[in-house]
Order: structure tokens, then C-alpha cells, then sequence
């Protein structure tokens, strides 16, 4: 079921073309849309379709609600972009969209994008599923489409004018709402906002890697990886100490998990509902100040 | 004696039984429930192999290389749950166990330390322990040396032994150097090193299976720290297809069948033979391959499963379960955790993740403050220093932990990617026969085959393990330099149930007496004469060390016995 992609594009770095900067999408608005340019070291530019003519499901207003959930998971402030800018809400409605595409929007393909010296993104050519894979990301989408529809519909209907809400009378109509078609959208709305911010771009989300540098993670590197003297003597910057004083007293020992191969687990587990990691880790957790 | 074996599985164990009985002549089927990642397997060399595989986060949390939590799903339960009458308080994924050729070798961290010397004898070296049945391993370190030399060499080994401490080299004598010098000590891993000299440990260069260097055809690994959970997107890592499937494939004489989902192994009528391994194809179509020899290597909770699933006339209670002890003295590595947080970015993701080992706390350790813990004596295990964790995954443990918004997103600027430093000890887990495998009463796969259920609590032993060495883990944290502050998570203290790793053992001990164990030194069950257990299922023990290695050398030390007709 493999698509032979061939040997994987090394040794480098022999075949990297070392002068290319990482390229960035330039976006152009156009009538129909939105296009990207797709420039690739010596090749000419390639158009390819993004934003409003990818494959979608939720309709405008639904997607605007989403966009204003979105928007309180990852909120903008201090002029760093939070998921709305990123289009976390895109790129949940290209999941749910995923099977309107052949090969459906599932998973990117590999090794590489053009973010770490390669000089085509393999990322942007969604891999063919095999029959296992399609029969279970069949089931998924379908359930994530109910959960979806069922919850923003819910929440326009029992929060009129969510959309257009100020952020903090959002946040209390999110944290408050005791419906159980929100409660149940939002387990999955929260991780799959977070991956449409800090997961890699192709998936719709992530837009220019604005999520990636609002946080100052490298994202994917590969195939120029780092160097040696990269590793073990990297450029030290200072992060704002009140955040890391604060993140510490009401992140701490959540942090300190997401450093193990235990919290793959979890998160396995979890399956991308937040209220079930939630309830794992709050069981879990809850003792640890007491113990030391 | 035909030189034909049907090997079930094709992780670490199975690939390695593979390429031995391929290079000693046989032919070998390989049925594996997964699908193949790797472009060109089996039709180009290991150095010239594609990969679907990237340094992509979100695709490993769509499962990628994994098996679906709802087609393949398993359940859990505690011990207590157990007494208590609850069938399963848990169904869907288990944690980090692949399903690709090539298994989870293909997203593992590729740590590589060998067991000690003392591991194979912890019976008779410090009693019996109550509520656990320790057991001596009926082979010892000097059994499997020479296969750890074999498997350090064809998986490509990096490491220094000049560096290691010398109760280490005693315990785990080494013939000869690393095939590799280490890659780079990442910034962080160097951090956390500092602070533990300060409270007397020894760090070293954790031995790992990835190039340092250009080896074999595969280039060497620059750092990107993409390891754990991810596909090694420049094949710089010696996974158990690049080093024992795809060149066992080239001989032509090794055959894999993907999405074969193995359900049943037919023996004789009388029971003592097995004549035909029967898997069923995702559309649930029935084939039937006939065996003279049966490998199993689907790993502990899927090969106690597959033996429970075969029970017949013969083998009313599942095959070669005589003793009643198939899919008893489960074992999962709990980890304990700890991590020192910083006022500047450390960088813990660059570089080869965990690039440092410590040793301080494998024990036994004795006295007075031990058994005020009610145990006669405790091991713990190796430390892994040096550990991040990429942004989404760190985004849902701090949303799930205590919520999402502007706290969070400021939380996610010095996040475990940024300012922290991580490190864990892999706990030994002692066997018990009330943490078990066994076949969900109600449960099923999408082909109607019963659920693996795993019941499982840690023991006294562990906890008090957790307490008495995670308290050393969080001095060694708290003395690192510049941090202004570090937590250790106990784990098996705070959780009753499965710390949900890739590292397991158990199920098919391997043993001399056939009314305590389930197969032989050999890898033979005790009951049926062509079936052999290979993967980590027969370990006696579980001491804390990575087991990949060791998983190795045996599985290649029980194929080499069925090839020379050795096993007995």
C-alpha cells in the first residue's frame, strides 16, 4: 500500500541546496479563493489550492462559530497570534472534509517538507489509506462531522450571537455551558485547535508558521537537523520569568509529564478527548503536591 | 525436519527470528497486523529505503503506524477493579504499542542498555518478595552476551564504554567498545548531568541504536530529536527492519504478509503439534498457513492472546497453559518522572533524545529505610536525563491539567519544548500472577476476535521504589544549576493502574519447571513441540532497563537453537 516515493531524498548534504532559506507560502488572495505560491528552489512556482478551495464541510456561519471557539483556546494577545490567525478552525473543517480528496486528508506524506532544506515538501502529498486505515478514519470523521454539527449548532443556538461576542463573554459561555452537545464539541474542539496552531502546516492550520514562532518551537527540521555545535552549545534566550514562575505553579507537574514516553500514553488513551485526559490527569495529579 | 517457520509478528522479536533462521537457510513467513511504512522493503537495500514517516506530530496522534483504538481496541482494569467485579474500566488504545512491519521498532527511542549480570538471578540473590512471583531466568547474562555483540553490531550501536561507571561494566561486561562513539550530549541532558555529580551520580552516554556516524548505507543522525513516537524521517536509527527484516527479504527467503490478523495456531488432534497458523485479512476473509515451526513474537499482550484464542480439545484453556500461567506476570516499566525548569531556553528537543544514562539508583538497595517500606529489599532502574516534549503533546497535558487560554498559551512560550528538562527512571516491575492478560468476556476486534483485557496494579514494591528513588531523582533535579525549581512525579505511587509505556514483558515465562512456567530456555512451550515464544513474553523478570536490545539478543539466541536443532 506504500506509494514507492522512492529512497528517501540523501545523503545530505549533498543534494540540499544549502542556499535556499526555508520557503514560506506567499499568499495571494484571488476571486476564487485563495492560491499558494509554492516556491521551490529552481523550479518554477507552482499554484496549489489552499484556504477557502480546500475540501470542506461546515457551512459559513458554522465555521464562524468555530472560528470564535477557536479563538479562546488560543487566544491572540500581546500582538502574538493566537489559533484564529493560525486558521485552526480551517484546518478542523479540512479533517472533517478529509474524504472529499483523493488521497483523503489524513495523513501528510514524508520525509520531509520544505521547511528544513528539502527542496520539495513530501508533507503536502496526503499518503493513499489502506482499507484498514479507511475503514477506521471513516467511522472517526463521520462521528467528529456529528459531534461538530450537533455542537455549534448547539452552542449558536443556546448562545445567540456567540460569534460575535467580546472574548471574555465567550470564554464564560464556553466554560459555563452545560450542554452536552458543546461539552462533548469542545473535548475534541481544544486538541484539535492546538494542532491546527502548533501542528505542521499542510493539515490547514499553523498558517506561514505563525504558531510555531509565536511559541518558539523550530518545528520540523529535517533533513538539515541541527549541528553539533547547535546541540551542545545552542544560542541561550531568557523567557519572561513571571511566565515561567506562573506556568510552573499551575502547570508544573503537567510540564514535567509532557517531557515522558508516559504521556504518549496517556494521550493515546485519551484519544483526543479533553475531558477524559482531563479526568486522568486531575485522578492522577491531584496527590502530587501532597507527596513531597 | 522441514526448515520452514511461520513467525508471528514482525517487531523486534520477529525480525530478529527472522534473519537468523533466513541466514541459516530456512524459509520464514512473516504475518504482521500492520502495514508497511517503508518504501522499497524487501527490493532495496536498508540505506536505500523510503519512509512514510516524518516529523510530524499530528500524524502520530491520528495513529499513524498504530493500531485503531476502535477496529483493534484493548481493555483495562485495575486489580482492585478486578476483586470488585468490574470487567473493564477502560477501552481503546494502549499506549505506545505499534502495528507497521517492523512494530514499534520503527518509532522507538532505540535506547540500548543490556541487562545486568544480577537481573538473571534475582530469586535466588534476594528471596522471594510476597504478593510477587520472582523467578530466577534459566539463562544467565553470559548466555546472551555473545548475542548482544551480534545485535550491537547489525542494529548499529552508539556509546562509550569508557565513560560507563564501573559497577556497570562489572555487571555488563562488554568484550568490546560501542560499534559508534556518541552522538553530541544535548544542552539540557548536560544541565541535568551537572546537578546529579553535585548529589554523587555518574552519567554517561546512553547507548543507543542510531548512527553517530555514516554506517551501513544510512547516513548518521543530526540531532533533531524527533525520536520517540516518531519515524526516524533520515533512517539514522537501527530499527528492526533496517537491521533484521528488509536484509533477512533480500535473501528470498523470508516472505511478510501484511494485514494478516493472526487469530488462532491449529495444532494435531492430540495436541502436541501445531499443523497450521489461520489469520483472517481486513475484509475478514480466513487463511490458513500450514506450520512445521510457529514463532510467536506479537509481543506479551498479543501473544498471550493469540495462545488464549487457540484453545482447543487439547488445550482447554488456551495453548501450552498447562501451568495456567499464559498471560500472567504482565510487566509494564512505570516510570518515574522528574524535570527541572528553567528562567532560559535549554532546547531539550535538540538533540538525540535522552542522550545520557544514569545508573545510581538499579540497586538492590537494602536496610532499614527499605523495609520501613515493607519490602525485604527494591530495585529501581536506569535513568533516561535530558527529555522534552513537542508542543501539542505538552498543549493537551497542561489543558488537560488545569485548562486552556491566555494562562495556557503564556505556559506554552516556556513549555516543555523551551524551558524544561526532563528525565525519567524506568522502574523494574516485579511479576504477579494477578496482573494478567486474559480474553475480554465481551469486547471484541472488528473481526469478532475477543479483546486482549489487561488487569494490572503496581506492586508494594514498585511504590516503595517510587518513594525511596524519586525522592533522589528530585535532589538531583533541584541541584541542577540556574533551575529555579523541579518536580518528580512518582508514578507508580500515584497511579493504580498501567503507566501506559512501550515497554512490556511477561505472559509466557520461560522456565525449567513446566507447572510454573509456560516454555522452556528454549523458547518452546512446554506443551506443544513446534511452538516457540520469542519476543519478551518469556521474560521471567523485568529489570529496569530499555528491553529492546535484550528482545533481541533472545529472540536471535531461540532461532538460532530451532535452526541447529538445539532447542530442547
Amino acid at each position: 500500500m506504500t506509494t514507492d516515493t522512492g529512497p528517501i531524498d540523501l545523503p545530505w548534504p549533498a543534494r540540499l541546496n544549502r542556499s535556499a532559506q526555508p520557503t514560506r507560502r506567499g499568499v495571494l488572495a484571488g476571486a476564487a479563493g485563495t492560491v499558494a505560491l509554492l516556491a521551490v528552489p529552481g523550479l518554477p512556482a507552482v499554484a496549489v489550492p489552499v484556504g477557502r478551495d480546500r475540501a470542506r464541510y461546515l457551512d459559513e456561519d458554522e465555521l464562524a462559530t468555530l472560528a470564535a471557539v477557536v479563538d479562546r483556546v488560543v487566544p491572540a494577545d500581546d500582538g502574538t497570534p493566537g489559533a484564529l490567525a493560525a486558521r485552526a478552525h480551517e484546518s478542523i473543517d479540512a479533517l472533517l472534509g478529509a474524504f472529499r480528496t483523493d488521497p483523503p486528508r489524513i495523513y501528510a506524506g514524508g520525509p520531509f517538507s520544505d521547511r528544513g532544506g528539502a527542496r520539495r515538501n513530501d508533507f503536502e502529498r496526503f499518503l493513499p489509506l489502506d482499507a484498514y486505515e479507511r475503514k477506521a478514519w471513516k467511522r472517526r470523521v463521520r462521528r467528529l462531522q456529528k459531534v461538530y454539527t450537533r455542537g455549534l449548532d448547539a452552542l449558536a443556538a443556546s448562545v445567540p450571537g456567540f460569534a460575535d461576542l467580546p472574548g471574555p463573554l465567550r470564554d464564560l459561555a464556553l466554560q459555563t455551558t452545560q450542554d452536552p452537545d458543546v461539552t462533548a464539541m469542545m473535548g475534541v474542539a481544544v486538541t484539535h485547535a492546538f494542532e491546527g496552531t502548533w501542528g505542521a502546516p499542510e493539515y490547514g492550520g499553523n498558517r506561514d508558521g505563525l504558531g510555531w514562532e509565536g511559541i518558539g518551537f523550530d518545528g520540523d527540521r529535517q533533513p538539515r537537523g541541527y549541528t553539533d555545535e547547535e546541540v551542545t552549545d545552542p544560542e541561550i534566550e531568557m523567557l519572561p520569568l513571571l511566565d515561567v514562575t506562573s506556568a510552573l505553579a499551575a502547570y508544573g507537574p503537567a510540564m514535567a509529564l509532557a517531557t515522558s514516553e508516559a504521556a504518549m500514553g496517556l494521550l493515546a488513551e485519551a484519544e483526543g478527548d479533553l475531558r477524559v485526559l482531563s479526568e486522568r490527569l486531575r485522578a492522577l495529579l491531584v496527590d502530587v503536591e501532597d507527596l513531597l | 525436519m522441514s526448515r520452514e517457520a511461520v513467525v508471528v509478528g514482525s517487531g523486534a522479536a520477529g525480525s530478529a527470528a527472522a534473519w537468523e533462521l533466513a541466514r541459516r537457510g530456512w524459509d520464514v513467513t512473516v504475518l504482521e497486523r500492520g502495514r508497511n511504512l517503508r518504501p522499497g522493503l524487501g527490493k532495496r537495500s536498508s540505506g536505500r529505503l523510503g519512509t512514510e514517516y516524518g516529523s510530524d506530530e499530528v500524524k502520530g496522534y491520528r495513529g499513524f503506524g498504530f493500531p485503531d483504538g476502535d477496529l483493534e481496541p484493548y481493555t483495562t482494569r485495575t486489580q482492585a477493579e478486578a476483586s470488585s467485579g468490574v470487567a473493564r474500566s477502560a477501552q481503546g488504545a494502549l499506549g505506545q504499542l505499534g502495528a507497521a512491519v517492523g512494530g514499534t521498532s520503527l518509532h522507538y527511542n532505540a535506547k540500548t542498555p543490556r541487562f545486568w549480570k544480577q537481573d538473571f538471578s534475582l530469586l535466588s540473590d534476594r528471596g522471594p518478595i510476597d504478593g510477587a512471583q520472582v523467578a530466577d531466568w534459566p539463562i544467565g547474562y553470559d548466555d546472551l552476551a555473545p548475542y548482544y555483540d551480534l545485535v550491537e553490531r547489525q542494529v548499529g550501536v552508539q556509546g562509550d564504554r569508557a565513560a560507563m561507571p564501573a559497577r556497570t561494566l562489572e555487571q555488563s561486561p562488554r568484550r568490546r567498545d560501542f560499534p559508534m562513539p556518541p552522538n553530541p550530549t544535548g544542552y539540557a541532558a548536560d544541565l541535568l548531568a551537572q546537578g546529579a555529580r553535585l548529589v554523587g551520580m555518574e552519567p554517561y552516554p546512553y547507548p543507543a541504536a542510531v548512527n553517530s556516524e555514516p554506517r551501513k548505507g544510512r547516513p548518521a543522525c543530526n540531532s533533531c530529536g524527533m525520536c520517540s513516537g516518531f519515524g526516524c524521517p533520515i533512517n539514522a536509527r537501527g530499527d528492526a527492519l533496517v537491521s533484521f527484516l528488509n536484509p533477512a527479504m533480500r535473501t528470498g527467503r523470508v516472505r511478510v504478509i501484511e494485514r494478516a490478523f493472526v487469530d488462532r495456531v491449529e495444532t494435531t488432534r492430540n495436541g502436541r503439534r501445531a499443523r497450521a497458523v489461520r489469520y483472517r485479512d481486513v475484509r475478514g476473509k480466513v487463511h490458513r498457513i500450514p506450520a512445521s515451526t510457529v514463532v510467536l513474537a506479537g509481543s506479551p499482550i498479543n501473544t498471550a492472546r493469540l495462545l488464549l484464542m487457540s484453545a482447543n480439545r487439547a488445550h482447554p484453556t488456551g495453548l501450552g497453559n498447562r501451568s495456567d500461567q499464559v498471560g500472567r506476570n504482565m510487566m509494564f516499566h512505570n516510570f518515574t518522572i522528574a524535570a527541572a525548569f528553567f528562567p532560559f531556553t535549554v532546547h531539550p528537543l535538540r538533540a538525540q533524545s535522552t542522550t545520557l544514562q544514569i545508573d545510581d539508583l538499579v540497586g538492590p538497595f537494602t536496610g532499614p529505610e527499605v523495609s520501613a517500606l515493607g519490602v525485604p529489599y527494591l530495585t529501581g532502574g536506569i535513568i533516561q536525563l535530558g527529555s522534552g516534549g513537542p508542543p501539542i503533546n505538552g498543549a493537551q497535558l497542561m489543558a488537560g491539567f488545569a485548562g486552556y487560554g491566555a494562562a495556557h498559551k503564556a505556559a506554552m512560550r516556556v513549555g516543555p519544548h523551551a524551558g524544561v528538562a526532563g528525565s525519567q527512571l524506568v522502574h523494574q516491575d516485579l511479576p504477579q500472577a494477578e496482573n494478567r492478560v486474559d480474553l475480554d468476556p465481551d469486547v471484541t476486534d472488528f473481526l469478532g476476535n475477543p479483546a486482549a483485557r489487561i488487569t494490572y496494579s503496581p506492586h508494594r514494591h514498585e511504590q516503595a521504589a517510587a518513594a525511596y528513588l524519586g525522592a533522589q531523582m528530585l535532589a538531583a533535579h533541584q541541584a541542577t544549576p540556574e533551575s529555579i525549581g523541579a518536580i518528580v512525579l512518582p508514578f507508580p505511587l500515584i497511579n493504580a493502574g498501567i503507566t501506559y509505556t512501550a515497554h512490556l514483558a511477561g505472559t509466557a515465562r520461560m522456565g525449567d519447571d513446566p507447572r510454573t512456567s509456560v516454555c522452556a530456555s528454549s523458547g518452546r512451550l512446554h506443551d506443544v513441540d513446534n511452538v516457540f515464544v520469542a519476543d519478551a513474553s518469556t521474560f521471567p523478570t523485568f529489570p529496569g532497563f530499555n528491553p529492546t536490545l535484550t528482545i533481541m539478543a533472545n529472540s536471535i539466541r531461540i532461532a538460532r537453537g530451532i535452526a541447529d536443532g538445539s532447542a530442547v
